[in-house]
């Protein structure tokens, strides 16, 4: 089987997952008490004839797997429906907030990958040396830290005491200086649980790697100590670090929500909370459809470039 | 090629030499032993040892006296625990001035409705640990039988279940935990159920790994050819070697829970808003620091992570202590495979 | 001068369990083009002896004491620089397990090319032409195919014969071999077997690790016996098969199982090798041994000549040191039979 037919077939594979996904995001709707008609009318005068355009507008007559359907041709064409709490489309206050977040998101992962993993590697190197030590304490301590705690400690010390950064989101497109300025704090806080769990993995995967015998192997061919790290245990090591690197996708896109909230950043995760809070709940499906799908997605590159780093995997 | 004159083997014996000539006993070790007394007294004597481990163990048991003898508790009418450490009511608002920083009658100071943080912080500890034990134990008992059905019986029944595993684990934990609030509600039995719903999926991939790696061994092949029941064969023979990573998963989830739902109150999805729960003490800290009081903030994070901090170093030592050779992050990633 | 000599080697290994004396005081030398042949039990230090060589052993294990000379320079403490050099380009390690020697995300040929670049002045192309004429010497059918080939698409007998080929890229003069047929059917053995007689033909010193007496028998040309991290006996082959000398060489090759043996049950050497950390005092094997005295258990027996003409033939025993209070005769002897089958 060539690259292309494998990563065919594990495409094909995902899709039932993502039918299993958009079912219950669907069906979790459906188990709210009352309807979406209702949520609707809190905010607008209830005459019948808006009552039945309404009921005809969420398709609320028809048998329940005929509303998934329908929901559902509308979602792949991302129609994702008209926000209750204003006349704005979903898909356009979604397409809004989501460079915030994917900047916000991916600024983090860089900083976990580029910290982490050399982290990593140097303390397996130099196993039970200070360097060593210090980071497996570092990393214990970023994993147990509440990530809004630490934002909010970021804040208060870079912020208001150091007066170092501004604490309000500033009203510029989400590249411009000034945002990527004020994201420095969100993005540490962001990457930093997936910056100790990253450190911790490529170390046990680092040091797992240096057991084997042919690193010995390497080094009786007269290879220098640098080659047979840089060349070959580091690319065994990073084979295990690339399936937890797309779980992070997950854990990154949870971390997001809370930390839009502790900063105001204008995101996708904000979005999400306010909607729950003022229960406008086809965004909330929207958003938790988007994010359940990139995660599946994130599995599945995950999944493709595993087989393709790894030769033993046949395909 | 020098060939020696030893090419025909056999021709050769040493005669004279007293060896032994009895047979040499093969090691029969096919049967993992089942854990015994002598195996559990091994473990806990390598989790003493590990003294952040018995740190973190101190520092728990610590927390959890704190938040029970914080108020008195009353079952039925009948004050059971008479004790008040925390000096006010966690719920009385205007006790003091409001936003006082931290002083001598009150160490963590007060907050927004002027209730005294040092009271709440130590009160707060109940939801946390409650919220940590019961949703986490909850987990195990829905994801403990699925997964071992799912191994045990295989076919359809364990497809069907994996799909579904599958599915959920399509959704980020927090976000599949905010959904189910925003759809049944927020209070404290909601906000564990929540929790379990999200949390059972680890636990039955577990028990299934296991089950499936016990199934295939000689030793059940032996027990089913002689007519064992499943039950049995279950009972004896799987459930006690899959003990111990369940242990630790658990243990290392309790604090994965209290993130959690000290995240969920933070963002106001947790239990009622103005509970003293940690979590949710801290929701309104993004105004209070702009204008400098930072106790709002500092003091029930501080006991989120130190809590958080101490369980996981407690579960370190109970992998170490039952299963010294798993790597630090067996059981730490979301996906117990 | 020898090509390779050990002196008084001694290696430790510091573990939690205690200071283990896994190599102590070995002693031995290689001429250019000769097979020695190492045997002895598992834990009898052989490899770590080999290892100790190229300096490839891993904390917790160090080289204490002792020298080793190559080509008349010291090896222990050497620069990195020499250690390069001598590591693949003038002593060739082959391991004993082909499919964990080989790292699993490379193809084979670029790890021949990897040796053939570090020892030599090819680069690119070259190397990698020179990497498939070395997997076409070792006997691998089709090269440039296999070269373009993963480690797990490798047989066992082919994977051994890669490494082979890789500890010959830095064109060595000794190559040390780690029990290099022993995770291999006896039909490849032989073909491996086959394909180092044929390199050794080029002048190539080999040293044979092997706990299989018999290989051994056939491949080498003098034989050094270990035990408990010692040397017990030295001799050429033919002697050592005709004629040990040392208790322990006499019980190893009792225990081998004959064809047409009448006897009922498998002839061992009592007891089980000692515990290197704390090894038993006086000789070592005196606890296994059936003509084991009281002085035995006093004095460790440095490695002796065992007759006073020839230096060729040492065994460290004390019925061969003069003034040691050894009383008893050694009375085990090798019975040359007919044929296979004879009782």
């Amino acid at each position: 089987m060539s690259l292309r037919r494998y990563v065919l077939r594990r495409t094909l594979l995902t899709l039932p997952i993502l039918v299993g996904v958009s079912v219950l995001t669907f069906g979790l709707v459906k188990l709210l008490p009352g309807t979406p008609v209702d949520y609707v009318l809190q905010f607008q005068e209830a005459t019948p004839e808006l009552r039945a355009s309404l009921r005809a507008q969420y398709h609320l007559d028809e048998p329940v797997w005929k509303q998934y359907l329908l929901w559902l041709s509308d979602v792949l064409r991302l129609d994702f429906g008209e926000r209750i709490v204003s006349d704005r489309s979903v898909s356009a206050a979604i397409a809004e907030r989501l460079p915030e977040t994917l900047v916000l998101g991916g600024i983090s992962f860089l900083i976990a990958l580029f910290v982490g993993v050399p982290t990593g590697v140097v303390a397996a190197v130099r196993r039970g040396s200070l360097l060593d030590e210090g980071s497996r304490v570092v990393a214990l301590l970023g994993i147990a830290t509440p990530n809004f705690w630490l934002g909010l400690l970021l804040i208060l010390l870079f912020g208001v005491h150091l007066n170092l950064v501004p604490v309000i989101p500033p009203v510029a497109p989400v590249l411009a200086p000034e945002s990527l300025a004020f994201l420095v704090l969100p993005a540490v806080t962001l990457g930093t649980a997936s910056a100790a769990l990253f450190t911790r993995l490529t170390r046990s995967a680092v040091t797992e790697q240096l057991r084997q015998e042919y690193v010995r192997a390497a080094r009786a061919r007269g290879l220098d100590e640098r080659t047979v790290i840089l060349k070959h245990v580091l690319r065994n090591s990073l084979i295990s670090v690339v399936t937890v690197a797309a779980v992070q996708v997950a854990f990154l896109l949870d971390g997001a929500v809370v930390v839009e909230r502790v900063f105001s950043w204008p995101g996708l995760g904000r979005l999400l909370v306010r909607a729950i809070l003022q229960r406008d709940f086809p965004v909330v499906q929207a958003v938790v459809l988007l994010v359940a799908t990139a995660v599946v997605v994130a599995n599945l590159l995950a999944d493709v470039l595993y087989a393709w780093l790894d030769p033993r995997i046949s395909y | 090629m020098s060939r020696s004159p030893l090419d025909g083997r056999g021709r050769l014996r040493v005669q004279g030499f007293d060896g032994d000539t009895e047979s040499v006993e093969t090691d029969d070790t096919t049967a993992p032993t089942a854990p015994t007394a002598a195996t559990d007294r091994r473990a806990w004597a390598r989790f003493r040892r590990d003294r952040a481990a018995v740190a973190g163990l101190v520092v728990i048991v610590l927390m959890t006296l704190l938040a029970v003898f914080a108020r008195p508790i009353e079952v039925g009418g009948v004050v059971v625990q008479p004790i008040a450490l925390a000096p006010y009511d966690p719920a009385a608002s205007g006790v003091a001035p409001t936003y006082r920083p931290p002083s001598l009658s009150h160490p963590f100071g007060t907050d927004w409705a002027g209730r005294d943080v040092f009271s709440r912080v130590l009160y707060g500890g109940r939801y946390s640990l409650s919220i940590g034990v019961v949703a986490v134990s909850l987990a195990l008992v829905v994801g403990v039988p699925l997964g071992a059905v799912a191994g045990y019986v295989g076919g359809w029944v364990d497809e069907a279940i994996m799909r579904f595993v599958d599915v959920l684990y399509a959704f980020p934990f927090l976000v599949l935990a905010i959904a189910l609030v925003a759809v049944f509600g927020q209070g404290f039995w909601k906000l564990v159920g929540a929790l379990v719903v999200v949390g059972w999926i680890g636990y039955a991939r577990l028990i299934r790994g296991e089950v499936l790696s016990v199934v295939e061994r000689d030793y059940v092949v032996a027990a089913r050819a002689v007519g064992a029941s499943d039950r049995r064969i279950l009972t004896r023979h799987v459930v006690p070697n899959a003990v111990a990573p369940v242990v630790v998963q658990a243990t290392l989830n309790v604090g994965t829970v209290v993130l959690s739902a000290a995240a969920l109150g933070f963002l106001g999805l947790g239990l009622q808003p103005g509970t003293a729960e940690w979590g949710s003490m801290l929701s309104a800290g993004r105004d209070t620091l702009v204008g400098g009081e930072w106790w709002v903030t500092v003091f029930p994070g501080l006991a989120i992570f130190l809590f958080v901090l101490a369980i996981n170093l407690v579960g370190d030592g109970v992998r170490d202590a039952l299963d010294p050779d798993a790597g630090p992050d067996r059981y730490r990633t979301r996906e117990a495979r | 001068m020898a090509l390779l000599e050990v002196e008084d080697l001694d290696v430790r290994f510091y573990t939690e369990g205690g200071v283990v004396q896994a190599v102590d005081g070995l002693s031995y030398t290689l001429d250019r083009g000769e097979r020695l042949g190492v045997v002895g039990e598992s834990g009898a230090g052989k490899t770590v002896a080999a290892l100790a060589l190229l300096d490839l052993l891993d904390a917790p294990g160090r080289v204490e004491g002792g020298s080793i000379r190559f080509d008349g320079e010291e090896v222990l403490g050497a620069s990195p620089d020499r250690l390069r050099r001598l590591r693949g380009g003038e002593i060739g390690l082959v391991f004993q397990d082909p499919e964990t020697a080989l790292d699993p995300v490379y193809t084979v040929g670029e790890q021949v090319a990897e040796a053939v670049r570090v020892h030599t002045d090819r680069d690119g192309d070259a190397a990698h032409d020179r990497a498939v004429s070395l997997l076409d010497r070792v006997g691998i059918p089709d090269p440039a195919t296999r070269a373009t080939q993963y480690p797990h698409e490798f047989s066992g007998g082919m994977a051994q014969r890669a490494v082979v080929a890789i500890a010959l890229a830095g064109e060595p003069d000794l190559l040390v071999a780690d029990e290099p047929t022993t995770a291999l059917d006896v039909t490849i053995q032989a073909q491996l077997l086959d394909l180092f007689d044929d390199l050794a033909a080029d002048d190539l010193a080999v040293q044979f690790i092997s706990h299989d007496l018999g290989v051994v028998a056939e491949f080498c040309d003098r034989v050094l016996v270990m035990y408990a991290g010692q040397a017990v006996e030295r001799a050429p082959v033919d002697e050592l098969f005709y004629d040990p000398k040392h208790p322990y060489t006499a019980g190893l090759l009792s225990a081998v199982p004959r064809i047409g043996d009448d006897r009922d049950r498998l002839q061992t050497i009592p007891g089980a090798t000692p515990d290197l950390a704390s090894p038993p005092p006086g000789c070592r094997f005196h606890p296994r041994c059936p003509y084991a005295e009281d002085a035995c258990t006093k004095r460790d027996p440095p490695l002796a000549a065992v007759d006073s003409e020839g230096d060729a033939h040492h065994a460290a025993c004390l019925a061969y040191v003069d003034d040691a209070d050894f009383d008893g005769d050694l009375d085990f002897y090798v019975e040359v039979g007919e044929e296979v089958g004879d009782p």
